[in-house]
């Protein structure tokens, strides 16, 4: 089994009188698409800046791609391409320059430095705007500038921190299936409070609340149950009661959205492959007619509700 | 920059301070030469420091009050490396003056006074802060006091502090008050330190030398004071002019200047005669003869012999044209020497157009002086063979005041105040100061002026000196 | 060394595109013109003596404006953070930083320097005492801008920066004026920690040793504190 490219073990660190991560404890394996769900103040970019190298942990460890935060931050970065919250660049410098400058930082010189760039910039579609002044852009530009920095030297982790903040619907879409599309063969960690965004994007969920990791995979909490979607004409009653003959369902609720005479139920049943067909039997038997029967990907906003609602909750 | 590129840059760094720094410690190159390896050294070395400090971890795990502890040590650390680093300089230090003219360095007369020191003197300057001369004064004092540890100095501005300048006695502008074991100088209205090193070599003086100028064969030493004249302004209006009638002090020259340079240095003047005395005063520290045109009678050439036998100090100054005799000439006769009627000319300085009324446009040193080879030693007693030889060293150079004396048991101390130049052939010899002109044949006399030193109470062993060697001793 | 140098070009590049790198060199030019012109007209001297006095005053004052924002904005605007996750070291970053200030400071000197050239045309001056004013003015400066990047690192705020340095300053600056008040050894103590003192000899001519590495270990001295205090975090 391969080494994973994030080991943290039982990190704490404390800002003065302030826990800001308790006893936080995780590893991603390569290729891993990491969404880290908290609210403002959960610890998420304190644990990123950890990974980074910027702070030291108070006790605990962390490591990437082997190097301990600690004792070898400089080889660490090498190995870390971090986009912080914001995209902080330097006004003054055109594009161009900036991504050289730093390709320089990270050890890129000459030609091997132009080549990184010019692919970034092919990627990012940054070639229209690389004599534009930094501060002159758009925030959608300067995001693809900031990412296009931590893709300079191809490191082996991606470090995203809350990288829609701030932008359009438009830009919004892009910059995540921007990520999407280079979790591809690199190993992601994103931190977002923006629910539908890690859903989106992320295989994997943790969640955190006041530095504590409730949960390192909420996405698989919900194995226990399956939520199906079925589009049924004919009266509710009737409807729910075929429904509900089933053995197995849990909940029915009528989507709010539906309306007309085809209404849209939302069920609850247990784990099992054979509900739907079940479900998809008793309506045909009773005359209804079935127009969609389809299974939906776990609430993750239920989930995190869930969760952060007990906190005591975590799972291993 | 590689770590291992660091570690051999620090090694280097190392290497450089110790090869700097022992090669400093060998004395091989004169304390100047000493001091400018070491400040290499110094260099190395805090630049070797710094690399080393930024070696050590930036930051440590654990508690932020644990890493507070850890930065604060290593702060307080690194201030106080520097603190000795700069103690350790001052030590060592080298004083470069890059103006043309050396315009920023004491005088020689000052900076050879402050060589000498050998306890603490203080000088307080209570200048005019608007006098460019004071102020200029003031910055060459500081740079005396910079480099020598037993001279301390001290500025105060007159008129921002004048209840200090009461207590110390400061009543004008442009005072030096030069103390030292107690003892208390004040020069006032000066911005000479030519002025204030006479000042120095005054509060130095533990006991009062006396001068004793012979009279009565004709000398012209002077009977008191520096005389007076009334001016006289010599134009078409006569004596109308205003100030015609002024007393003004005359201009000293002669033995005026010479009473006034010794007073000066601290020693006390009197004129003797020794026709009336029994003998001479046994506070006389030197005997002067000078210029005497009448002949000694016998009784005073005894009196002046007693005084020599009993290690007495005579300074001669014969003009050729009234040579020895008399009583005189057989003193001198028993010592080996002699003088020839002769007239002295000067073809460079001399009034009008006669080479014979030589003018003196200048004190030392003489050309007349330079000419002479003086041999100067000092006798070894305990020192032995290291004490001669670092003797023999100092005699060879040139403008080096001989040393004070060398060894536990009997010494023979040569003072002198300005420094006589020795040629380089010249050749140090346990036991005399020996004047000796080109020709072999004919007697010489060679000046050496006393320093005044507090080494006053170990007296010259002169005694012994003369009666060897027929030597003349100061 | 290579990271160093594109750190190095990048703050000349912060310094040379902000105009107040040219609004210093212009008005330090403009005071100094001035009164070298003064100083020449009323003493005729061939000297730059008082110039290199009036120099070091304002050195005292400009050094905490060319320095407050160096390392105290890039930790309000965050950029700071991007270079420390970078491979670039606390110690690259404080090293280009005062190298990129010291550059401005040298062309401020450089420039100066025509009063010198003139002097040399219309008359003898003598040059040792001007070559030891320029070597002073250099350490001094070096010691002023790593003591400002020191003040520059404690905090993110460039104001608060720019005080702390400028009050160091002048405390250093006048310490040594109220030493006799203090008994020995604290007197000596308190004159040789002042900046004057130490810049004195240097601007007539004389040279110590000790001046120059009182300045040399002041530098080293803040450039190792400000190292430490840049990676406090």
């Amino acid at each position: 089994m391969r080494a994973p490219v994030v080991d943290v073990q039982n990190l704490v660190k404390w800002y003065g009188p302030r826990l800001a991560v308790r006893d936080v404890s995780f590893s991603v394996a390569e290729g891993e698409v990491i969404g880290l769900l908290g609210p403002n103040g959960s610890g998420k970019s304190t644990i990123f800046r950890i990974l980074t190298g910027y702070l030291v942990p108070t006790t605990g460890s962390a490591a990437v791609a082997g190097h301990d935060a600690t004792t070898q931050s400089l080889a660490l970065r090498h190995e870390v391409g971090y986009v912080p919250e914001d995209a902080p660049l330097y006004d003054y410098m055109r594009v161009n320059e900036y991504l050289r400058f730093m390709a320089h930082l990270k050890g890129l010189f000459g030609r091997s430095a132009t080549r990184a760039i010019g692919t970034v910039a092919e990627r990012l579609q940054l070639q229209a705007v690389a004599a534009v002044p930094i501060g002159k852009l758009s925030r959608g530009y300067r995001q693809r500038v900031a990412i296009g920095q931590a893709l300079l030297n191809d490191p082996k982790l991606l470090i995203f921190d809350e990288p829609t903040s701030g932008l359009d619907p438009s830009q919004v879409i892009a910059i995540r299936d921007l990520i999407r599309e280079l979790a591809g063969r690199r190993t992601v960690l994103m931190a977002s409070h923006v629910l539908p965004e890690i859903e989106q994007i992320a295989s994997r969920v943790m969640i955190l609340l006041n530095g504590r990791l409730l949960t390192t995979d909420a996405l698989a909490l919900a194995v226990d149950a399956q939520r199906l979607r079925l589009q049924v004409a004919g009266p509710e009653p009737m409807v729910r009661e075929a429904i509900a003959a089933v053995p197995g369902v849990r909940s029915i609720v009528v989507e709010p959205e539906s309306g007309g005479p085809d209404l849209r139920y939302l069920v609850e049943a247990d784990q099992r492959p054979e509900v739907a067909q079940q479900l998809a039997a008793a309506l045909v038997g009773r005359g209804l007619a079935l127009s969609e029967l389809t299974t939906v990907r776990p609430d993750l906003e239920r989930i995190f509700l869930q969760l952060t609602r007990r906190p005591s909750e975590a799972a291993a | 920059m590689s770590r291992g590129f660091s570690w051999f840059f620090i090694l280097v760094l190392a290497a450089t301070a110790l090869v700097f720094g022992a090669l400093g410690a060998s004395h091989h190159w004169g304390e100047r030469g000493s001091n400018l390896l070491f400040f290499g050294s110094w260099c190395a070395a805090m630049l070797m420091l710094f690399a080393l400090g930024l070696q050590l971890p930036l930051r440590i795990a654990g508690s932020r009050a644990r890493a507070m502890l850890y930065n604060a040590a290593l702060a307080i650390g690194a201030i106080v490396v520097v603190c000795l680093a700069n103690v350790a300089m001052f030590r060592h230090d080298v004083y470069l003056d890059a103006t043309r003219k050396a315009t920023n360095t004491p005088p020689p007369q000052f900076g050879s006074v402050l060589d000498g020191l050998s306890s603490d003197v203080s000088l307080t300057y209570f200048y005019n802060h608007s006098d460019r001369n004071a102020i200029d004064a003031k910055d060459l004092l500081t740079v005396a006091a910079r480099q020598n540890p037993h001279f301390h100095f001290s500025a105060v501005d007159i008129d921002k502090e004048p209840a200090k300048a009461r207590a110390f006695g400061a009543r004008a502008y442009n005072t030096a008050v030069v103390e030292a074991d107690g003892r208390r100088v004040v020069v006032e209205n000066t911005a000479d330190l030519a002025q204030m090193a006479f000042a120095t070599l005054r509060v130095l003086k533990r006991k009062v030398d006396v001068v004793c100028l012979i009279t009565g064969h004709g000398e012209s030493v002077p009977e008191g004071p520096p005389h007076f004249h009334y001016s006289h302004v010599e134009t078409l209006r006569g004596h109308e002019t205003p100030g015609a009638g002024d007393l003004l002090q005359g201009d000293t020259d002669g033995l005026d200047r010479l009473q006034l340079a010794l007073t000066t240095l601290g020693y006390t003047v009197r004129a003797i005669a020794l026709t009336s005395l029994s003998a001479v005063p046994p506070d006389c520290s030197v005997v002067a003869e000078i210029g005497p045109r009448h002949a000694y009678a016998p009784a005073e050439a005894a009196l002046l012999s007693d005084y020599l036998a009993r290690g007495g100090r005579l300074l001669a100054m014969i003009d050729p044209e009234f040579p020895l005799q008399g009583g005189l000439g057989d003193l001198f006769g028993t010592l080996g020497l002699a003088s020839d009627p002769a007239t002295v000319i000067d073809p460079l300085n001399h009034y009008g157009s006669d080479h014979d009324k030589v003018a003196v446009p200048y004190y030392p040193p003489h050309s007349r002086s330079r000419a002479d080879r003086v041999r100067c030693t000092a006798r070894g007693g305990g020192a032995g063979g290291r004490g001669r030889r670092a003797l023999a060293r100092r005699c060879r150079r040139p403008d080096k005041t001989i040393p004070a004396g060398l060894g536990r048991q009997q010494q023979l101390r040569r003072q002198f105040l300005f420094p006589v130049r020795l040629k380089r052939r010249s050749r140090c010899r346990d036991g005399e100061v020996v004047g000796r002109g080109r020709n072999e044949a004919s007697s010489q006399t060679a000046i050496l002026q006393p320093r005044a030193t507090d080494h006053a109470d170990q007296r010259p062993d002169a005694h012994r000196v003369h009666r060897r060697r027929g030597a003349i001793a100061s | 060394m290579r990271r160093f140098l594109a750190l190095l070009v990048k703050e000349e590049k912060a310094l040379f595109t902000s105009p107040i790198a040219y609004v210093l060199i212009a008005v330090f030019l403009l005071i100094m013109g001035y009164s070298f012109t003064l100083a020449l007209f009323i003493s005729h001297s061939m000297t730059l003596v008082h110039l290199f006095f009036q120099i070091f005053v304002l050195f005292l004052l400009t050094v905490p404006i060319i320095t407050m924002r160096l390392i105290a904005e890039e930790r309000k605007l965050r950029t700071m953070e991007v270079l420390l996750t970078s491979p670039a070291t606390e110690t690259q970053i404080v090293f280009a930083k005062f190298a990129a200030s010291m550059s401005l400071i040298v062309l401020m000197l450089i420039l100066s320097s025509a009063y010198a050239i003139v002097l040399a045309i219309y008359g003898d001056p003598d040059w040792g005492p001007i070559f030891s004013g320029y070597l002073g003015l250099v350490l001094l400066a070096a010691a002023l801008v790593g003591v400002g990047l020191l003040t520059s690192a404690l905090t993110d705020n460039q104001i608060i920066a720019a005080l702390l340095s400028l009050s160091v300053f002048l405390l250093l600056w006048i310490i040594d004026e109220y030493g006799y008040l203090l008994p020995d050894p604290f007197d000596s103590l308190l004159v040789n920690m002042s900046l004057s003192v130490h810049f004195k000899p240097f601007a007539t001519g004389s040279m110590y040793l000790t001046d120059v590495a009182y300045y040399l270990s002041a530098t080293m001295l803040s450039l190792f504190l400000s190292v430490r205090a840049l990676a406090w975090r």
